[in-house]
Order: structure tokens, then sequence, then C-alpha cells
């Protein structure tokens, strides 16, 4: 009986094999038509930074990004802001509790929010396909490299939100602290301190820095600082060698943490070999809170008076 | 009687189906229109000839059908799918332990997305993105590799098997040095990686349907091949079967279904390999049954662990998290009922 069916057998073989392959080759085909166009599409309505074609009347933003929330209420237009991620924690009237975020955004409550302008740090696909397909702008921030790239962003935001004078004081406000610093740091004798920033620890190849290719670590050269950790120091895996660090010997020795968080001090000070560091024996080790200097908006200039303050400390007790 | 006792699974597994879709599109991270019995009046607007005022805006009707639909088709589609391939390993390797990824799928998806978050690759094809089109190449790939490394004249299963831990362990050496170099990108690809329905509107839906619908129609033609072939292979030739190259068919088939799936939906993980064995153990061990049964209760499956993802906590849980955590403890009951 079942011998059958043992003939017509490879023509039915056949034609599922020929039927799948039909399948992938009309999916290949109208590809390529397709993907000009999704380009075409994403040249029109994603840009970067400069870009001219966002809106420069947004009234209803939201922000996934904690430091543009920052920027956004620093410069008045907070009330423009519809809804923050999770991580904007500042000011404390950011609309955070949406619960959004980033990496895993929820399209359904962002569309549900009717926004204009969608503001994020990472182009999630999801996110950005439902934007573009609902005709809602949108701008992707990356975390910038410089304080230059800091101003630009700063002002185009100010472009974008119809507040141009604000923005321009902002920017003002933190030329004006860099400036500050420098000559506080010149007056305490502090230039060319050489400070070691250390974002957080590595697994255990080393560590991640502030390095000078980083807005953070740019701000230490700016105002009068020598930063130990140069962009092209950094290993492959955008790590800093210990080597590095203890044959620099900073004399100082600054360390991210939250905000009263001293236990980070302690734990640097205490490493194996580090103790012959100036910094350590000096005990030159400062806290920086992580949201100051991980943020690149108005409370930078928080960062930059407690990056002074420590320099000039370092100078007086030498 | 008995063929009314034969139909109950697939009656329950129906309902099963239809409450999880109705629940999907009722429930979801906002109350669309102040109630649920809008969203049910706009949902019948939206079918041609009804005519309801359902009392949604235009963004709450954009969303319930543009957002949450498409959500909740691609849940179905993408549940199928994958327990549909799994029940499918499982029957070829004659290996309860097998799942969709086993062949490579995932390390080969895995490695492609990977590539095109730290690269940001442009590549687009049809209606998939960058990293959907990447994942779905490198799922391919993976399981071409290992096909090609695997293959011996006989058919042997188990040389299939160990090529794909090797091409396995290949890929994800290749994937994790990448990370390693990239650390930036490990929060976007660990967010890829656990998986999520997360669409853009139709474009996911259309791209998975198609194959969803071929392959699955291959597959189910081949229950009976695979109830053969769970005798033994020497019993499926002397049967009458030309052992090997259905089960390249069956294996190229599921391979592309799940390639397809994982490219729209990320690595979800555990529907492939529980919602097979649950009919298996409360339905009976025929692929007949299971792998129809299947396509029902993965749909569902997938349909209310998505809910769950997306209602559960303030943001959007991985449905990885969901699928294990809810699928394993009932896979371990009924487990323990079966063997008292």
């Amino acid at each position: 009986m079942l011998n059958s069916s043992k003939k017509p057998r490879p023509k039915k073989l056949l034609a599922a094999v020929v039927a799948i392959f039909a399948l992938l080759a009309s999916a290949c085909s109208s590809a390529a038509s397709e993907a000009e166009t999704t380009s075409a599409d994403e040249s029109a309505t994603s840009t970067d930074v400069s870009g001219t074609d966002l809106p420069t009347d947004a009234e209803r933003i939201i922000s996934l990004d904690p430091s543009t929330t920052e920027i956004l209420f620093a410069l008045g237009a907070g009330d423009k802001v519809i809804a923050a991620d999770g991580f904007s924690n500042y000011p404390a009237e950011a609309p955070a509790d949406e619960g959004l975020s980033a990496f895993n955004t929820d399209v359904e409550k962002v569309l549900s929010l009717e926004p204009d302008l969608v503001l994020t740090g990472f182009a999630e696909e999801s996110l950005v396909g439902a934007l573009e397909t609902n005709k809602i702008s949108y701008n992707v921030q990356t975390t910038p490299s410089s304080m230059e790239e800091v101003y630009a962003y700063v002002a185009d935001l100010g472009v974008i939100t119809g507040q141009v004078d604000e923005a321009a004081a902002l920017n003002k406000d933190l030329r004006d602290a860099v400036a500050e610093a420098k000559t506080q740091v010149e007056a305490g004798d502090a230039v060319g301190t050489k400070v070691y920033y250390e974002v957080a620890a590595g697994d255990n190849a080393g560590y991640y820095v502030g390095h000078d290719g980083t807005f953070s670590g740019d701000l230490l050269t700016l105002v009068g600082l020598e930063n130990i950790a140069s962009a092209d120091a950094m290993d492959e895996g955008n790590l800093l060698n210990p080597e590095i660090i203890l044959t620099s010997d900073p004399a100082l020795i600054l360390v991210n943490a939250p905000a009263e968080d001293t236990t980070k001090v302690a734990e640097i000070s205490e490493r194996d070999a580090w103790g012959e560091v100036a910094a350590v024996k000096n005990k030159n080790i400062v806290a920086i809170d992580e949201d100051t200097s991980s943020r690149y908006g108005p409370r930078l200039v928080e960062f930059i008076e407690s990056v002074t303050e420590a320099a000039v400390a370092v100078s007086v007790a030498s | 009687m008995r063929a009314h006792k034969k139909a109950t699974p697939f009656l329950l597994g129906c309902l099963a189906l239809l409450a999880s879709v109705l629940v999907g599109i009722l429930y979801g991270s906002v109350q669309l229109g102040g109630s649920s019995a809008a969203v049910g009046k706009a949902l019948l607007d939206a079918l041609p000839l009804l005519s309801f005022e359902s009392g949604l805006s235009d963004s709450e009707r954009n969303i319930l059908l543009n957002v949450r639909l498409p959500r909740v088709v691609l849940g179905c589609l993408v549940g199928a799918a994958l327990a549909m391939s799994g029940a499918t390993y499982q029957g070829v390797f004659r290996n309860p332990l097998a799942d969709p990824y086993l062949l490579g799928v995932a390390s080969g998806a895995g490695l492609g997305a990977t590539i095109a978050l730290v690269f940001s690759l442009p590549f687009t094809w049809g209606p998939l993105r960058p990293v959907a089109f990447a994942a779905f190449l490198g799922a391919l790939g993976a399981v071409a590799l290992v096909s090609v490394l695997g293959r011996s004249r006989n058919g042997d299963a188990a040389r299939l098997l160990l090529a794909g831990i090797a091409i396995v362990a290949f890929l994800t050496a290749i994937q994790t040095y990448v990370l390693h170099r990239n650390r930036e990108s490990i929060a976007q690809v660990f967010g890829w990686i656990l998986g999520g329905l997360t669409t853009s509107g139709w474009s996911e839906v259309l791209f998975l349907a198609p194959y969803v619908l071929v392959c699955g129609v291959v597959l189910l033609a081949h229950g009976r091949h695979l109830d053969v072939f769970s005798v033994g292979e020497q019993e499926a030739s002397s049967l009458g079967l030309h052992p090997v190259n259905v089960r390249w068919l069956l294996i190229i088939t599921a391979t592309l279904l799940t390639a397809s799936a994982v490219a729209v939906s990320g690595l979800i993980s555990f529907v492939g390999i529980i919602i097979p064995h649950a009919m298996r153990l409360l339905f009976g061990a025929s692929y007949r049954k299971i792998l129809p049964l299947s396509v029902l209760y993965g749909a569902a499956f997938l349909v209310f662990a998505d809910i769950g993802s997306r209602t559960i906590s303030g943001s959007q849980l991985p449905i990885s998290v969901i699928t294990a955590s809810i699928g394993a403890p009932f896979f371990a009951a009924v487990l323990f009922r079966r063997a008292i």
C-alpha cells in the first residue's frame, strides 16, 4: 500500500522546495525597489543634529534621553515635554512616570501621547519605524565627544523649541563656568595637575574613563588640567589599561559615584599596587556625583565646580 | 462520541487563541477610548460593511489598528512558527531536547543582529529593517554552514547535531568578540537577544505571514512522515519513504520558518520546546495532532505572554521572561501529573 506512494513523492518534494525558493525570490525582487524608498524616507525624516527639517515649533515633545530632558527644562521648554524616559530624574518636575525607555520603547504609549517630536539617544528600530510611518519628527543624539558638540546640541534644541535666546544663555553659562574654572585653576597654581577620571571599573581588564575624547574628559583639559587618559590610549574594548594609570602617577583621582556614596573612594584607595600613586598616597580621591558628570546639560556647571575645587585643593595641600 | 472527543483539543485551542487575541486587542499599555467596549466597537467598525460609533479619536484608532492589532497578529505568527518548528525538529531528530534554535539559528541571528547594531549597518530588505535583515541572513547562513559541515551520505542525524554544536560555539565566540570590542552596544544587543514583539506597524506581519503560510502548509502536510520517523529511519525507508530527502525538506522548511520569526521578534525562548511537548503530554504522541495543535496553542501562548510583557511592569518586560516563568511551572506541572 505505502509503496504505491513512493513514486510521486519526489515530485511533491520538488514542488515544496520550488515553492519555498519562489517565496524567497519574490521577497528578494520586491526588496530592491522598496529598499530605495525606505532609505529615501529616512533621509527625509531623520536628521543629524544640524538638520534643518526638524520642526521649530514643537509643542509636544517626548524626550527619551535624560541629558536632553535637562537641557529642555533649562531652556524653559519644560512645559512642552509631555513625557520623558525613566532615567530623566532631573529636574524633579520632568514627567518620567510613564516608564518609557529609549532601548525598549513602548510604541503604543509613545503614539498615544501624540507627540510632534521625539528626541532620543538611541535609534530603536520599532520606535523609529513607527515614527516614520506616522510622520512624527524625531532626532537621535548620541553622546557628544567634546564640549563643542554639547554647545552645538544645546543651540539646536533652542532652534527646535523656539528658545534660541535661552539656548545661547545656557551655552554662555557653560562657557563662563569653564572660563571661571580656568581662572581659579591658574590662581590656585593647579595648572597641569595630572587627573585620572574613572567613570566605572571595567570587568577585569581595565577601567572606563573620561578620556579626552569625551565631553567630560574634554572639560578637564579646558579648565587647565592634564587628563592622563587620551582617546588613543584606550584599548579596543574602550577600556584603559591600569598600567597606564599607574605609570602616569596622577595627582588627583576623580571617580563617578552616586551622590553621597563614599565606597568607591575607599575601594580605589585599597586597590593592590595603587598605593604608590600620588593621588592615593595623598588621599586626593574625590567622588563626583555621576548625574552631573555623565549628563551633558546645565548641571555640567556643578561638575566643573567640583573638579576645580578638587584640583585647587590638591595644589594647596602640596 | 468518539469524533467529539477527538475534536476537543482543537476546539479548546481555538477558544484559547480567540481569548488571547481578544484580550490582547482590548488591553494594552494605554486604555483606548476609556473602555474596552469602545475598543471592540472600533474594531468592528474597521471591518467592511460594518459601521459602529466607537468614540475613539483618530489617534486612538490608529494605535489600535496599526500598533496593537499588528502586534497581536505578529504574536500569533511567531508563536505558531516557533512551536511548529520545534515540533518538527523534535520529530526529525527524534530528540526531545531539540528546539528551533538547535542548528544555529539563534547564534547566527544573534551574530547578525550584533554586527548590524554595532556597525549601524544601513541595509534594509523589503519590510525588514537593518537589524532584522542581518539577523535573518545570519540565521540562514549559520544553518547553511551546519548543513554543509554535518552532511553525510546516509543522512546521519548525529553528525548534523555535532556540526551544529561546533558552529554555535564558533559564532557565539565571534559575537562575544565583537561585543567585547564595542561594549557601548551591549544594552542594545541584549535588548534584541531577549526578544520582543515590538512592531512599527504591519511591515513585520507582512514579512512573516508568507513564510508561516507556505512553511506551515509544508510542515503540516508531513505529520505522518514525522510519525513514521519516530519509529526509526530504517523502518521509515522500509515503509517506502526516502528518509534523507524528506528530512532535509523538513529541516530546511522549519529553519526558514524559525529564521523569519527570529528576524522580527528576537530570540524568544521556551515556546519552541515547551508547546510541542505539552501537546504530546496532554493530547497524544502523533505528529498529525501535535503539529496543528502547536500552531493553535503556540500562537495563543505567545499572545498571552506578550500581554503580560506589556502590562505587568511599568516598562516592557522582555517576553522571554514571561514565556519561561509561566511556561516552566506549567510544563513541570504537566510533567508531574503524567508521572503519577
